[in-house]
């Protein structure tokens, strides 16, 4: 019961941050140097051409008209024309978002796989040569840049091994195009091509590693605290003195207080991966929306910059929306007192 | 927001946790230093990254006289001399056009460095203020405050300042205008955490009674709670600027050519791999042994104050 | 501990069994890099080097042009030319089908040429002047005629850059009276040697050989063509290491290049060319308005080690490559790098004495030989008394800064090659007034003398007298200076061992037209 009354708050909340996001987008969008009218008919075109196809995109009206302007478009699905690509930014979006949220998707499993694990081994190892080994390796997972590890990836590795391609998300001669669902190992798997889901794994491997280093060591250090904080707990010494196995103590009574900090930082994680995205998606030349988003961005491409960086937000928004509300169903206190602690 | 002491701290053989919030103001002033300073020498992650910071900004600070090349700062080319690998002259090989990277990293700690603080020097302070006010007043100077807070949260920092940059036309100084005026709000948010959960305390409550004006409240009362949560932020932080920083040259929004950066350099060298390593390799290295030093200094100093930043 | 051997173990056997699921296609596939992204696959609104690679292979024009600059027949198989050169006559060969199967018709040219007018870009520019609404006329079927406005010498010479367009494809698809930009913008409507199989937008875009074209298929033809986005040189590199790429591009820095030659399956291939690399100079905004200011500059630029080091090519003297043999100045003498001829000229200048006189040099951002050679140009420019600010951007972003002469840069590197087999294109885009505000015309020139000159050659039938004309102009240009000419473009490519078929011919990028290249190996 105070459980919808949160979520509708929370989500009446996202609605407000999300609209002053508009704002912001809308903002920066139009202090991007150039003039996008010139820009979008190239250098041949005439100065009466120019000035009214100006005129048409309603760049010679006040901000806040142009601005209503945009929130109309934004609302009837149209987000204006790239003028790199020349069609317009929500077709270009819909071909690249799914490429980089099955990169994320990959990664934020390879990070509960992984962090979560070797916290947890680590916290029962305590001081011991495994707790040590991770974490030593959580830290410098998180003090390297992600950009410097995917060139060290891709340089050590890459180079070397033959069967792991360092660029790209099909190799060339597989001639398939992801045109269903944009996942590429998704639509591999519906069209049966066990050959395109295998190609397309291994041009993930290292893209995805190099995500998830930092989070993964958050990961661990996170979760091997959080559980030894519950471990020292009166009622866990309790449990251990009256007899309970090993692993009931662990799996029944340790993890659900424990996950609330791992469920915290796995949410921020997640939402965080995709600010890295941008740099990993440029070093292995992924054709996902962040790399999209950069070439617009030094391409003064101002449409397809407002397109990428609303979508980043929308989805940071939902994601930290969506974290907030697991939160509130496992920790009770968040429940009945209406906000997170 | 609760404040748990960590399990390793009490472990670390401090009998006596610090009490929830720290101490009351008025009995810090008369706590010795030596305590903290004991506790700090006592722990291994504090000394390892202050030792590398020291390094950091040591090498940062007299770079024209570690530098082996100096001249090769600025304007400096020689094509002749371009990719050489290491060598007794040049420590870490030279770059396309021929300029020492040894000299080139040493000099590009002070981008970093100066990086670090104009960022933080301009948002923690304005940062810190709104969440005091947020926190104390709350109302709808809360409201208004921490709504625009979680809006500038809405999107990732990288992302943010990437447009914020591009949009200001490339250099040093946008890629700090655009960083800084993101910082602010995490402070903020932290700031304004630690007050609310402060303005039940006793010795809060006492103090207004006692006919204590706003400032004296903001700013004797309950700021310097708030300074352990703040300097282990701002170290921890600083790794972060640091790292973002680069992240944002790495993709060319950084300086202009040719003030040495080491994202920058981390970025032109790569189109030389794998042959030519060193000069991707080396400017990356530094970039992790600085943030590495100010994240060991962070956490030693969250094992030491014992506070909690999310 | 246990877990962690179960990890090992069960990533180790996903590894392999992944690797086994891969495969390998066999076809005569060429894969090679752009450094830029493919604008648009419209032949009539193409502006740069990627554009008319697609526009020369999805289209045919009427005529072509062969390695040495000479007019050889495509849709066309013959053509008259009044005796004064104001009508043409081409005749269409017969047979000649459209990828759709439809026969190639005389009004297919007619309204193609009509469209390319009416929507008023990419190389309608060539016309103004010369053709208007009604000047071609299809006589019959196979027969169409121009009748151009005033005598232009080089029509002839810029008629391939008339892609014919399949006229019931296109008004069939047409919106709003757009002459089908939409849909020829995603699909391909010529008969050209090869189809649009697939295009993602700034990252690849693959044609597929048209079994039925005209123009008849050799053995060993290329099947398939891919061209991938590329501009960093790791890319690049990693791309050839996997065996995915056949081909570089034009653009690689010297590094790529050794590295892939290095593989057994690549060799280099250098073939000289028509294409110059220059400094453009403002000759509008100062410093660079003052000819001492330009003189200087030129005097100040190593060009040895450019040429040795960074980017390969032939001296050039001037603004016209000694490709065009008839038309080239012989006793133009080559630039020399001497930095005291320099100071003097400065000491000739306004700005005699002074120091931190800011400058602004402009390339496209992320190619790293320009970068390189924009560094030397600080170092050098710096001990001269000026102050440099280097403008590393986006070549669309250069483009429109081009437009305005307040906002273009004082020095720019520009690469300029003849977009039409006739040293006219190397005139009249650059220097004349009425082509001002392209990235091709930087100088800012305004000057009437070249722009009588450029149009007398242009109004003349009398093949000496143009050579006489261009000759002066020549003189004129390199007297003033009006920029720095670094190299003449040596093209280089990386090329699998099996790949035959490039030389270089001087109009931009029929170079690649991949119908005339042959797989040599047999698999």
């Amino acid at each position: 019961m105070a459980y919808s009354s949160m979520l509708l708050r929370r989500l009446g909340w996202s609605v407000v941050v999300l609209l002053g996001l508009t704002v912001v987008v809308f903002v920066i969008a139009r202090m991007v140097p150039g003039d996008p009218a010139r820009m979008a008919l190239g250098p041949t075109a005439s100065a009466e051409q120019v000035n009214q196809l100006r005129s048409e995109m309603g760049l010679d009206q006040p901000l806040p008209v142009q601005y209503l302007r945009f929130m109309g478009g934004l609302l009837r699905g149209d987000l204006g024309n790239s003028l790199l690509t020349r069609r317009p930014v929500v077709n270009d979006l819909r071909q690249t978002f799914p490429a980089t949220l099955e990169l994320v998707l990959l990664t934020v499993l390879l990070m509960a796989v992984t962090g979560v694990p070797f916290g947890i081994l680590a916290a029962r190892n305590k001081d011991g040569w495994f707790d040590n080994f991770a974490r030593l390796a959580s830290l410098l997972g998180v003090v390297t840049p992600a950009f410097f590890l995917a060139l060290l990836l891709q340089l050590l590795v890459g180079y070397n091994v033959a069967g792991i391609p360092v660029l790209g998300r099909l190799s060339a001669d597989l001639r398939f195009t992801a045109d269903q669902t944009g996942f590429m190992i998704l639509d591999g798997l519906l069209a049966g091509r066990m050959d395109v889901v295998g190609d397309a794994f291994r041009h993930l491997l290292l893209p995805t590693i190099a995500l998830a280093a930092a989070s993964i060591g958050q990961i661990t250090r996170i979760t091997r605290s959080s559980v030894l904080d519950v471990s020292r707990k009166d009622y866990v010494e309790a449990e251990r003195a009256f007899g309970l196995p090993d692993w009931v103590v662990t799996f029944k009574y340790l993890l659900r207080p424990s996950a609330i900090p791992t469920v915290t930082i796995l949410g921020l994680e997640f939402a965080s991966l995709l600010g890295n995205a941008f740099l990993i998606e440029m070093v292995f030349s992924l054709p996902g929306m962040a790399s999209y988003g950069v070439r617009a961005i030094l391409q003064n491409d101002f449409n397809a910059v407002m397109g990428t960086v609303l979508v980043s937000g929308v989805f940071f928004v939902a994601v930290n929306l969506v974290v907030d509300l697991v939160l509130g169903f496992i920790d009770p206190r968040i429940r009945l007192r209406g906000a997170p602690a | 927001m609760s404040l748990p002491p960590t399990g390793d701290a009490l472990l670390q053989g401090d009998m006596t946790p610090l009490p929830k919030g720290g101490l009351p103001s008025t009995l810090k002033a008369h706590q010795p230093w030596r305590r903290t300073l004991y506790r700090f020498v006592r722990n291994p992650a504090a000394v390892v990254g202050s030792a590398i910071v020291l390094l950091v900004v040591f090498v940062a600070v007299f770079a024209p006289v570690i530098a082996t090349h100096p001249g090769h700062v600025g304007s400096f080319v020689n094509i002749r001399e371009r990719h050489q690998p290491p060598s007794s002259e040049h420590l870490f090989g030279t770059d396309q056009v021929g300029r020492d990277v040894f000299t080139r990293v040493v000099y590009g700690y002070r981008v970093s460095l100066l990086l670090v603080l104009v960022v933080l020097g301009t948002a923690v302070p304005v940062g810190v203020v709104l969440g005091l006010l947020a926190g104390y007043y709350g109302g709808w100077v809360e409201t208004i405050i921490m709504r625009v807070t979680d809006v500038f949260l809405a999107i990732p920092v990288l992302v943010m300042a990437l447009a914020l940059t591009a949009a200001l036309t490339p250099s040093l100084t946008s890629a700090m205008i655009a960083l800084a005026s993101l910082w602010w709000t995490w402070h903020t948010r932290l700031i304004f955490s630690i007050v609310r959960s402060l303005r039940g305390e006793e010795y809060v409550e006492s103090a207004r009674l006692l006919g204590a004006n706003t400032l004296h409240m903001l700013f004797r009362e309950l700021l310097p709670n708030c300074v352990s949560a703040i300097s282990v932020k701002v170290a921890l932080d600083a790794g972060f600027v640091i790292l973002i920083g680069a992240g944002l040259s790495f993709l060319g929004l950084g300086v202009r050519p040719p003030t040495p950066d080491l994202g920058m350099m981390v970025s032109d060298g790569s189109r030389y791999l794998p042959d030519m390593w060193w000069q991707s390799v080396f400017p990356g290295l530094a970039i992790l042994v600085a943030i590495l030093g100010f994240n060991l200094l962070g956490d030693g100093l969250r094992d030491l104050f014992d506070v909690e930043v999310s | 501990m246990r877990p962690r051997n179960v990890y090992v173990r069960s990533l180790a056997l996903a590894l392999a069994v992944l690797t086994l699921f891969s495969a390998a296609a066999a076809q005569n596939v060429v894969t090679l890099n752009a450094v830029q992204i493919f604008g648009t696959i419209d032949p009539a609104i193409a502006s740069d080097y990627t554009d008319y690679m697609a526009a020369v292979n999805l289209y045919d024009g009427l005529v072509s042009v062969d390695e040495n600059g000479a007019t050889v027949p495509l849709l066309a198989e013959s053509w008259e030319i009044s005796d004064d050169a104001t009508v043409f006559t081409f005749n269409l060969k017969e047979g000649a089908t459209f990828q759709d199967g439809s026969e190639v018709l005389a009004s297919d040219v007619v309204y193609s040429v009509e469209r390319l007018l009416a929507i008023g870009q990419g190389p309608s520019y060539l016309f103004q002047g010369v053709l208007e609404a009604g000047s071609v006329v299809a006589l019959d079927d196979h027969t169409v005629q121009f009748t151009l406005s005033q005598v232009f010498s080089p029509f002839l010479s810029t008629v391939p850059l008339i892609f014919v367009v399949n006229e019931d494809a296109v008004r069939a698809n047409e919106v709003n009276g757009d002459w089908g930009r939409a849909y020829v913008g995603d699909n391909s409507v010529g008969s050209g040697p090869y189809s649009l199989a697939s295009w993602e937008r700034g990252s690849r875009i693959v044609f597929q050989r048209y079994e039925q074209w005209h123009g008849g298929w050799h053995e060993g033809a290329i099947d398939e063509v891919r061209v991938i986005i590329a501009n960093d040189e790791a890319t690049v590199r990693a791309l050839a290491a996997s065996g995915e790429l056949t081909m570089t591009s034009q653009f690689q820095s010297p590094e790529t290049y050794d590295a892939l030659t290095r593989m057994d399956r690549f060799r280099l291939v250098s073939v000289p060319t028509g294409t110059g690399f220059y400094y453009k100079l403002n000759t509008q905004v100062a410093p660079t308005d003052d000819v001492h200011v330009r003189r200087a500059i030129a005097y100040a630029t190593d060009y040895e080690t450019i040429r040795e080091f960074i980017f390969p090519g032939e001296p050039l003297a001037g603004p016209l490559p000694s490709v065009f043999a008839d038309q080239y100045l012989d006793e133009l003498e080559l630039p020399v790098y001497d930095l005291e001829l320099a100071a003097a000229e400065m000491a000739q200048s306004r700005y005699a004495g002074q120091t931190n006189i800011p400058i602004t040099h402009a390339y496209v951002a992320d190619t790293a030989f320009e970068e390189d050679i924009a560094l030397m140009f600080q170092a050098t420019m710096e001990t001269l008394g000026f102050t440099v600010t280097l403008q590393p951007e986006p070549w669309n972003r250069l483009t429109e800064l081009a437009t305005s002469v307040d906002t273009t840069p004082n020095v720019t590197q520009v690469f300029f090659g003849p977009t039409y087999a006739s040293p006219d294109s190397m005139f009249y885009t650059q220097y004349h007034s009425d082509a001002a505000g392209t990235w091709a015309s930087m100088e800012w020139l305004q000057d009437p003398e070249i722009d009588a000159l450029i149009d007398a050659a242009r109004s003349t039938g009398d093949v000496e007298e143009q050579n006489r004309i261009y000759k002066e102009i020549q003189r004129q240009l390199v007297d003033d200076q009006v920029g720095v000419f670094l190299l003449v473009q040596t093209v280089q490519h990386a090329m699998d061992v099996c790949l035959d078929g490039f030389s270089y011919v001087p109009v931009q990028s029929f170079d690649y037209d991949f119908s005339r290249y042959t797989w040599t190996c047999r698999e």
